[in-house]
């Protein structure tokens, strides 16, 4: 060891070969078939996952001995033992010497805290850790043993850590500063016989680190020997025994080294604890070899880190990072540890210059940080040996790839998670795979990842519960306290039979990336939603005063038994909170995500309750609002923001409560839980205050511009457009949720939308699946042709309640146009549902001798009834009218024909849903051999493809233009433009030979 | 009359053109602690109190204020007690009930800025509007610009954007007060020019000063180029 000033890194590595490359080789000779592409190599390794891992162990080169002819007990996730044979030890694997690392190679640099900074190499720390594995062999550790450790993320406790596993004796780590109840509800599992601490920063108000320690060492009667690795005085004399591990290590002789045994793959190598917040700490128990192999594999395979590399994890010893990037010691590479506090946005980046970091892992909260400081890493510090950056622990949002792309420089941005339960990732980077936004690139190789759905069948494209399907090496052997394994059990394999349930939300896609969607305990169900709470936290986080921001649900106190969407809002140091604010977090969640993530509630508190993994603990927050008593508060890092939030819920629910005064909860009052609910959260966003239902607009302070507002976002909120006129003769919410519920006014189905030369062909566009036309506007002002342009508005209502088919509302336009416009050629176009209406009077005008010029469908889906049993196999994996992907979630055809039902009161919601879904699924179309352009847009879901087989079989005359944007967005204003551009490019050639 | 150069080279012609209007604006500052409110509501008619005891605290301090103000500055324009001043009322906005007075009139009110206004001979609207970036940033997308005004708000530098924004409405609000139909017509038939002053239709659109933070503007149906506008300050205490 010795101690040197911050120096340069190595130089950028050039053009590499990633390792996965050779991987490949050596599994296509054991499978005896080319394994090209990133899916079929994964492919393989789920069904041939023997063969995966036993190729695995043996390319990895690790250093082992016994026999991997068994390479697992059984295909059962919960109980398969992985390499009942072989035998090996974790620190030999990490520090031998390797054939490019060898003894000379460096392999830590630590970063104290004063910035002074101290250098290993692998044969330093090889030494390090066997004399001081010696020292704990005299001290009277044995092989089995549990050892608790308790410092920051330096090399000192990597020393001790590897020490410690050398020897066969199983790890736990935690960070001083968690506290004494915290402490003691992870260690007082682990009964450990010896206790290696850093006092550092242990100290609390009004009590000594030797205070701490002492009651600490007071609750845990297991320990036999405290061994401490600061220099600060020895603490008076007493039981257990105090000593400094260096001074151990000191009175060694010069030549002694412990013996690094090989023990059984499944040694217990870590106790390490889940983020629980009901209950204790799960207390895990990892295996050294399932462990060591889950993180070699992660590191070559995924990372291709390998020697020359220069890893820096930003963790700190309480959570699983710092056991991985440990890990990367068995590839040869140098691991940069730090115990310097992240007091800027420069603080990471300098270290990683300083460094020569050529792989740098984050969290999204620091890139977040840089960000949100206008600082830039590229401009500000000299980056040429970076090479990736990794971001874990969180949900990493579009936006800060586009960031990191911007101002960290062109380098992979790797999303990668998982879990301290598997000590791995389930998700992660690959080599190969491009970076997409906010994506992960690659599944876990071996490990048979899945999204579930509701029903328990795997989805594409669609967000669902994280699952594992298959038996992999880093699953615990268990937890401790937990003699028949009960609780084991409950917490992994109850929910899906068969496979390991992690908790996480996850949307994989058909290219097997995948995009994390928060934790699913955390899921919010509000009116029978389900919305991701990362979804929401995404978009107001983008507000400059909220710093953090956690979507709970709560019991609703004034609708038993329904939930309530709440969001707890910390704002940033200075800004102002109040109404202001809360209506526009409403306002910017209305616009950027959907009406049903707009809060019900916003509250503003001073913290987030958040696990000392520095997870934020949705539960304990639901718990506060419902009024629940909290479950485990040690779990929590603050855990004065629990009694916080509680107080903020009921000061914004009583009713004398002040407006503004902590909270902004609903007034009380008449609620059909349904149009009048929205139109009043409504008129309560523009005004900024709360009114009765009969409160007229205007006399509440409500301004004309104001009145703009309103009516936009009655439309989004309710889908339904209001007029003017009907606003003004009643401008109260409960008038409003009248007009909104009365059926359309009799306005002429056939109107203009634009006048043109009445010698062309008119064309007629057709309503949406809300009946009115509103949403062609766009797409009409910038339509370069001459001919009239005429809208057709519907009513999928009827007065009874029932609705038409899309037979007989084609029958009522063919029969509305024949009235204006009796004869000669005319154009028809829709969207969406509207699409479908204009095929099906294309076939009557066809019928009738009068076919259309021009047909054209504007992104149309198919009817359930057009396809085939694949087909429908296919829809139904996509999930195309559920779906929850980002940009292609927002109005499909059956979720804005059920939206336009919020009219009726919402018990009779679910059955209407099924007549509605009805409409377009049961429409059973007829061939059309006339000509049919197909306007399809360019964001769709994988697997789906629009179906234009399908199309092509009705109608064989069709024809294909490409256009941008999503089906939801393709007629807004930004897509609209080359829309019209192409749609009249179409027209003109048919005006032309027509 | 007067000699207008026509666009061209060297056209000139002798062209009925009326002097530009004058438009006189009184600005209300309603946060002034002074104003005595039950006072103000004493000078109103019946109708107008009736109208006035409606609405928040707020909203009747405002309209009573701004309703006084107007017969304040009439009172003094024709010679009579502000209660005396013969007001009547369409769709909330007032006017002369006597035409031959020539007078129009328009109010308008946003935040704790109230706006009264004058103008001899010539159909008048007003509008002021506190700015609120986020609400402008909204309106860009709220169904009532044109395609034509977003298309040059987008030109815009930034910084001046969503000013220009709030500017279009109270210039379309304007337009629509002075026509007398108010939002029954919608906003988005009437085309501004997205800068301070202009002309649309008929109308010619001048900016009034008020205090940073608020956007106001008068349209004048008149064929003249720019109306004139005078603006002073209608305090507690009178005109200043």
């Amino acid at each position: 060891m010795t101690a040197v000033a911050a120096g340069g890194g190595p130089a950028r590595t050039t053009r590499r070969i990633p390792q996965i490359a050779d991987f490949r080789t050596r599994a296509e000779a054991t499978a005896g078939r080319p394994l090209d592409g990133t899916q079929a190599l994964h492919r393989w390794s789920v069904d041939s996952a023997e063969e995966f891992w036993r190729t695995l162990l043996d390319w990895s080169g690790l250093a082992w001995d016994g026999s991997a002819s068994t390479v697992r007990t059984s295909a059962d996730v919960r109980d398969a033992r992985f390499f009942p044979d072989v035998r090996l030890n974790y620190a030999e694997n990490l520090l031998r010497p390797l054939p490019d690392a060898g003894d000379d190679a460096p392999a830590l640099t630590a970063v104290r805290r004063d910035g002074t900074v101290r250098r290993h190499t692998r044969g330093e720390l090889r030494r390090a850790a066997r004399r001081a594995g010696a020292a704990l062999l005299r001290a009277g550790v044995r092989a089995g043993d549990r050892v608790a450790a308790l410092a920051p993320n330096h090399d000192e406790v990597a020393v001790a850590g590897l020490a410690v596993a050398g020897i066969g004796a199983t790890l736990s780590t935690a960070t001083p500063d968690m506290g004494p109840a915290a402490l003691l509800g992870r260690f007082g599992q682990v009964a450990p016989r010896a206790l290696v601490v850093d006092r550092t920063g242990m100290a609390r108000e009004g009590l000594t680190a030797d205070a701490v320690l002492a009651e600490l060492v007071a609750g845990l009667p297991s320990v036999e020997m405290v061994l401490l690795l600061d220099d600060d005085p020895l603490p008076a004399p007493g039981r257990p025994a105090v000593a400094r591990l260096a001074d151990l290590v000191e009175e060694l002789p010069a030549e002694v080294e412990a013996e690094w045994p090989r023990l059984p793959f499944a040694h217990p190598l870590w106790v390490m604890f889940s983020s629980g917040t009901t209950g204790p700490p799960k207390a895990m128990v990892h295996g050294a070899g399932g462990a060591l192999l889950e993180h070699v594999k992660e590191h070559r395979l995924h990372g291709d880190l390998r020697a020359g590399d220069t890893l820096y994890f930003h963790t700190t010893t309480a959570w699983m990072m710092w056991n991985w990037q440990l890990s990367a010691l068995a590839v040869g590479a140098h691991v940069v540890v730090s115990e310097k506090l992240v007091t800027g946005p420069e603080t990471l980046w300098e270290l990683v210059a300083a460094h020569g970091v050529t792989v740098f892992g984050t969290s999204p909260a620091y890139l977040q940080l840089c960000q949100d400081e206008g600082y830039r890493p590229r401009d500000a510090v000299d980056l040429a040996a970076l090479r990736s950056v990794l971001s874990t622990g969180a949900v990493l949002h579009d936006w800060q790839f586009d960031w990191v792309a911007d101002a960290v420089g062109d380098v992979p941005l790797q999303s990668i998670s998982g879990g301290t339960d598997i000590v791995g990732c389930f998700v992660l980077g690959h080599p190969d795979e491009p970076v997409q936004r906010g994506r992960c690139q690659s599944l876990s190789l071996g490990l048979d990842v899945a999204a579930l759905g509701e029903e328990g069948r795997p989805v594409l494209g669609e967000v669902g519960e994280l699952v594992c399907r298959n038996p992999f090496p880093s699953r615990p052997l268990g937890f401790l306290d937990d003699p028949d394994g009960a609780r084991f059990a409950q917490s992994y394999f109850t929910q899906h039979p068969g496979a390991w349930t992690h908790g996480d939300l996850v949307e994989i896609g058909a290219d097997g990336s995948a995009r994390m969607r928060g934790r699913s305990d955390g899921v919010l169900n509000v009116d029978g939603v389900r919305i991701g709470p990362a979804e929401i936290s995404g978009v107001v986080r983008r507000l400059p005063e909220v710093a953090e921001t956690m979507a709970v649900e709560q019991q609703d106190p004034a609708r038993p038994g329904s939930a309530r969407l709440v969001l707890l809002v910390v704002p940033r140091p200075g800004a102002v909170v109040g109404e202001e604010l809360s209506r526009r977090i409403r306002a910017t969640l209305r616009s950027q995500a959907s009406a049903a993530h707009v809060p019900s509630v916003v509250l503003y508190v001073e913290g987030l309750p958040t696990t000392h993994n520095g997870k934020l603990s949705e539960r304990a927050a639901r718990d506060a609002l419902d009024g629940r008593p909290a479950g485990n508060l040690t779990a929590l890092r603050n855990p004065e923001t629990v009694a916080a939030i509680a107080a903020a819920a009921r000061a914004a629910t009583a009713p004398t409560a002040p407006a503004g005064g902590g909270g902004d909860g609903e007034r009380d009052g008449e609620d059909d839980g349904g149009l009048g609910t929205a139109v009043r959260r409504v008129f309560q966003d523009v005004l900024g205050r709360s009114v009765g239902a009969a409160e007229d607009f205007f006399d509440a302070g409500g301004t004309s511009r104001q009145s703009m507002t309103l009516l936009r976002r009655l439309r989004l909120e309710t889908g339904a457009p209001l007029a003017m006129e009907a606003f003004l003769a009643d401008p109260t919410v409960a008038g409003v949720a009248r007009a909104l519920a009365a059926p359309p006014a009799d306005r002429p189905a056939v109107h203009l939308l634009r006048p043109g030369d009445p010698a062309l062909p008119p064309l007629f566009l057709v309503h949406g699946a809300f009946g009115d036309t509103d949403s062609f506007r766009y797409l009409v002002e910038r339509l370069d042709v001459r001919c009239p342009v005429y809208g057709i508005s519907g009513t999928l209502v009827r007065p009874d309640g029932s609705r038409p088919s899309v037979v007989e509302v084609a029958s009522t336009h063919v029969a509305e146009v024949d009235a204006v416009w009796p004869e000669g050629p005319l154009l028809v176009a829709g969207y969406s549902f509207g699409g479908l209406v204009a095929y099906e009077m294309a076939r009557q005008f066809a019928a009738a001798g009068r076919e259309p010029l021009f047909v054209g469908l504007l992104d149309v889906r198919p009817p359930g009834t057009a396809l085939r049993p694949a087909e429908q196999r296919l829809k139904r994996l996509g999930a195309v009218l559920a779906t929850a992907v980002p940009g292609l979630r927002v109005r499909t055809p059956l979720q804005a024909v059920a939206d336009v039902l919020r009219r009726a009161p919402r018990s009779a919601e679910a059955a209407s849903e099924a007549d509605a879904s009805g409409v377009y699924e049961q429409y059973r179309w007829a061939d059309y051999a006339g000509p049919v352009t197909f306007f399809r847009v360019r964001r769709r879901i994988p697997v789906i493809e629009h179906f234009l087989s399908a199309w092509r079989r009705a109608a064989p005359d069709l024809r294909v233009v490409d256009t941008p944007g999503a089906h939801h967005d393709m007629l807004g204003e930004r897509n609209a433009r080359t829309l019209a551009v192409r749609l009249a490019s179409v027209l003109r050639d048919v005006l032309a030979a027509g | 009359m007067d000699l207008v150069r026509h666009r061209g080279p060297g056209r000139w012609a002798l062209r009925a053109r009326t002097r530009p209007p004058v438009v006189q604006v009184w600005r209300l500052h309603l946060d002034a602690p002074d104003w005595d409110v039950a006072a103000a509501a004493a000078v109103l008619s019946p109708a107008e109190q009736e109208r006035t005891t409606r609405g928040t605290a707020d909203v009747r301090r405002r309209r009573v204020l701004l309703r006084a103000g107007l017969r304040t500055v009439l009172g003094h324009r024709l010679g009579l007690a502000p209660a005396e001043v013969p007001l009547t009322e369409s769709d909330g906005r007032p006017h002369l009930t006597d035409p031959a007075t020539g007078l129009e009139v328009s109010c308008s009110a946003s935040g704790q800025l109230g706006l009264v206004a004058l103008c001899d001979g010539a159909a008048l609207g007003i509008d002021v509007q506190q700015h609120d970036d986020v609400e402008a940033r909204a309106g860009l997308d709220e169904g009532w610009l044109t395609a034509g005004e977003r298309a040059a708000l987008h030109a815009l530098p930034p910084a001046r954007r969503l000013a220009a924004v709030t500017r279009c409405w109270t210039q379309k609000e304007a337009v629509l007060k002075g026509s007398g139909v108010g939002l029954r017509r919608p906003p988005v038939t009437v085309h501004t020019p997205v800068t301070p002053a202009g002309r649309t239709g008929e109308w010619a659109l001048a900016a009034v000063p008020v205090p940073v933070g608020a956007l106001a503007s008068v349209a004048v149906r008149t064929t003249a180029r720019t109306p004139r506008v005078a603006v002073a300050d209608l305090s507690p205490a009178g005109a200043r």
